[in-house]
């Protein structure tokens, strides 16, 4: 009973008005960030459809989008798969939202928020992808960490997205959007078959954060071999990354140099056995075939990598893009 | 003269369409000479096995255009997936085929780098070369599901027992048993859609999930009730949303075999729900995903007295590359 006042709760409080300027036709950054607020609040708001189909656990109920500012044609994609809105996480979704982190790019007409949500009451991190066309969603893309998977998860209890994501940065240590996104290429392509060359430059306290585990520093397997984004690249420990296909960056900022990557990344485990640079034995971490789907943030300073967080998907190895 | 030409060419051209209506639909001749009888599927089928754990894919009869899938995807043939990885096939596999449709079915244990695995494979045979190559591989880790000890696992020699004439059944009737008990198994809420015979058993994954578990330990549906049909009157399966993409690609008669492929979704929109005794039961997963399986009914007399499942996760609401989607079906 308390979980639906409370939903109830913060449904109310999160409904601005999708139709407040909705008559202008270009939507900037702050426009982008309430749709991408509008939508999430509608994924979790109650009402009497969901709550029948929790109590009579019916699994086919009818439930209204039309609040959302939908385009003509809309294409829906969870972890990769097609499916029709209403499906997959539309339905599990129960408890709170944490937004985290959203950005909207004005010149993509691309929006992304960041944050943790809950299915039945449990934690998932979540990443998702609106395009947006005449004030009007046309694309959504989503990945979720969940636990349970043979992917990394940390509670997400104690999960913060680094404050510097939303912090500007000088004039003089900016870079174009091209570059920026040279930078995040040169570093994909770094840890493909990692052979201990790093194409791109990070500074010096560089982390990484996947599904809320810092894989770079702390306890994390790879962790104890080294230490740093770029000391993992040099030491080889991603050499049994096969590809890292269907890149996209559909988010940039220059002023705060943050930078938003979609990609697929293969592990073929030809091999599960292999021997960093300096001659350490290590093993890969799922010994079969798969594939992680990924949706990451990067800051960018002065021309080096300072951050990346986001989220990682345990696919089916090879799983086609569907979004290229 | 010319009139006269001129009306030959006019039947000629009423001819034509005519003699395509002739074709029963979906045929391309209404005789059918399989180019490959059970023997020689069976056979091929062995060849593809003993390429793979070679991994040697030049020595596999495959078509120049064959398609190859795993787990749902669609990659390379030959150096991908499983390909990249086997180090072992282990004996005592179980084999259906389908001379009609030539496709094949295979079900038994691999091993990659060591490691066992469960592999579920269907081929396509025409003109004796390999056209699809389908495959279902159940490995660890994963998410919480049925693996049974590859050591101690068998199949049931009743899926290989040649049935007594008046035990047979149709190609027909046996697709419409197998689709009942999908259809049973869809929204499981006590309702029963085919028939079972009173001994049916069913292996998923290696695991007896309808007999008394060993040591009389839990984890499976078989703690809660025993037996094919007594735990779909129980409804435990109710949170099947659906069983999507039902294809049934290998019939055999004279052994009432059918071999289906499918998914099935669980979109966890409730995370509890109650049988139909009232006991109270909640899922172990809280978010939507799906299985993707390939599973073998024995059919004897119009009942089902065996099935034998080989099934994955993959992503909620993944679709086959073999699969032709029926969009009504699919959204509701």
């Amino acid at each position: 009973m308390n979980k639906y006042l409370i939903t109830a709760a913060f449904t109310a409080l999160s409904f601005p008005s999708f139709t407040a300027t909705a008559q202008d036709a270009a939507c900037d950054s702050a426009c982008l960030a309430d749709i991408a607020r509008d939508y999430m609040a509608e994924t979790m708001r109650d009402n009497p459809s969901l709550q029948a189909a929790r109590e009579f656990a019916f699994d086919v109920v009818p439930r209204d989008f039309s609040m959302l500012p939908w385009g003509e044609r809309v294409r829906f994609t969870e972890n990769n798969v097609a499916m029709m809105i209403g499906e997959g996480y539309w339905g599990a979704a129960r408890g709170e939202l944490t937004e985290l982190f959203v950005l909207g790019d004005e010149t993509t007409g691309n929006v992304l928020w960041y944050g943790i949500t809950e299915e039945h009451e449990q934690a998932a991190y979540y990443g998702m992808r609106l395009k947006v066309e005449d004030r009007k969603i046309t694309e959504v893309e989503t990945y979720f960490g969940r636990e349970g998977t043979p992917d990394l998860f940390a509670n997400t209890g104690g999960y913060r997205l680094d404050p510097m994501f939303s912090e500007t940065i000088p004039v003089d240590q900016r870079r174009t959007r091209e570059r920026m996104t040279a930078i995040v290429n040169g570093y994909l392509s770094s840890k493909v078959r990692d052979d201990g060359r790093t194409l791109v430059n990070f500074t010096d306290d560089c982390a990484r954060i996947t599904n809320g585990v810092n894989v770079t520093h702390g306890d994390y397997w790879a962790a104890d071999i080294a230490q740093g984004c770029r000391q993992q690249l040099e030491e080889g420990i991603y050499k049994p990354v096969e590809r890292i296909r269907s890149r996209r960056f559909p988010v940039i900022n220059e002023e705060t140099g943050v930078i938003v990557a979609l990609t697929l990344e293969d592990h073929a485990v030809r091999y599960v056995d292999y021997e960093s640079t300096s001659g350490e034995n290590l093993k890969v971490d799922v010994e079969y075939p798969n594939t992680r789907g990924m949706l990451e943030l990067f800051k960018i300073v002065d021309g080096e990598i300072a951050r990346i967080e986001g989220v990682s998907v345990f696919l089916p190895y090879f799983i086609q893009d569907l979004w290229q | 003269m010319l009139k006269n030409h001129k009306n030959i060419a006019g039947l000629l051209l009423l001819a034509a369409p005519l003699a395509v209506q002739a074709q029963a639909p979906g045929y391309d001749s209404a005789v059918i000479m399989p180019s490959c009888d059970y023997d020689c599927l069976i056979e091929t089928t062995t060849n593809y096995i003993e390429a793979l754990e070679n991994r040697d894919v030049n020595s596999a009869r495959l078509s120049p255009d064959v398609i190859f899938i795993e787990n749902s995807v669609v990659m390379p043939v030959g150096n991908d997936g499983l390909w990249g990885t086997i180090s072992n096939v282990r004996d005592g596999e179980m084999m259906v085929a389908d001379v009609e449709t030539g496709n094949t079915a295979w079900f038994g244990i691999v091993e990659e780098h060591g490691n066992p695995a469960y592999l579920a494979m269907r081929l396509k045979v025409e003109d004796r070369l390999i056209t699809e190559i389908e495959t279902v591989v159940n490995r660890l880790p994963d998410m919480p599901k049925p693996f049974g000890d590859p050591d101690a696992v068998s199949h049931d020699p009743e899926f290989s027992r040649i049935l007594p004439v008046e035990e047979r059944r149709s190609r027909a009737r046996l697709v419409t048993v197998a689709d009942g008990y999908f259809n049973t198994v869809e929204l499981n809420d006590g309702e029963v859609f085919t028939l079972f015979t009173d001994d049916c058993a069913r292996l998923e994954n290696g695991i007896s999930t309808t007999s008394a578990p060993p040591n009389g330990g839990g984890g499976n549906s078989a703690s809660i009730a025993q037996g094919c049909e007594n735990q779909f009157r129980l409804g435990i399966y109710h949170i099947n949303k659906r069983i999507r993409e039902r294809r049934y690609p290998i019939i055999d008669v004279e052994r009432g075999v059918v071999v289906a492929s499918g998914f099935f979704d669980h979109a966890n929109m409730f995370d509890r729900y109650s049988l139909t005794d009232g006991r109270e039961m909640t899922t172990v997963l809280k978010w939507p995903n799906s299985i993707s399986l390939l599973e073998a009914f024995k059919i004897r007399d119009g009942k089902i007295s065996r099935i034998e499942a080989v099934f994955t996760y993959v992503p909620y609401f993944m679709p086959s590359p073999f699969a032709v989607p029926n969009v009504e079906f699919q959204t509701r």
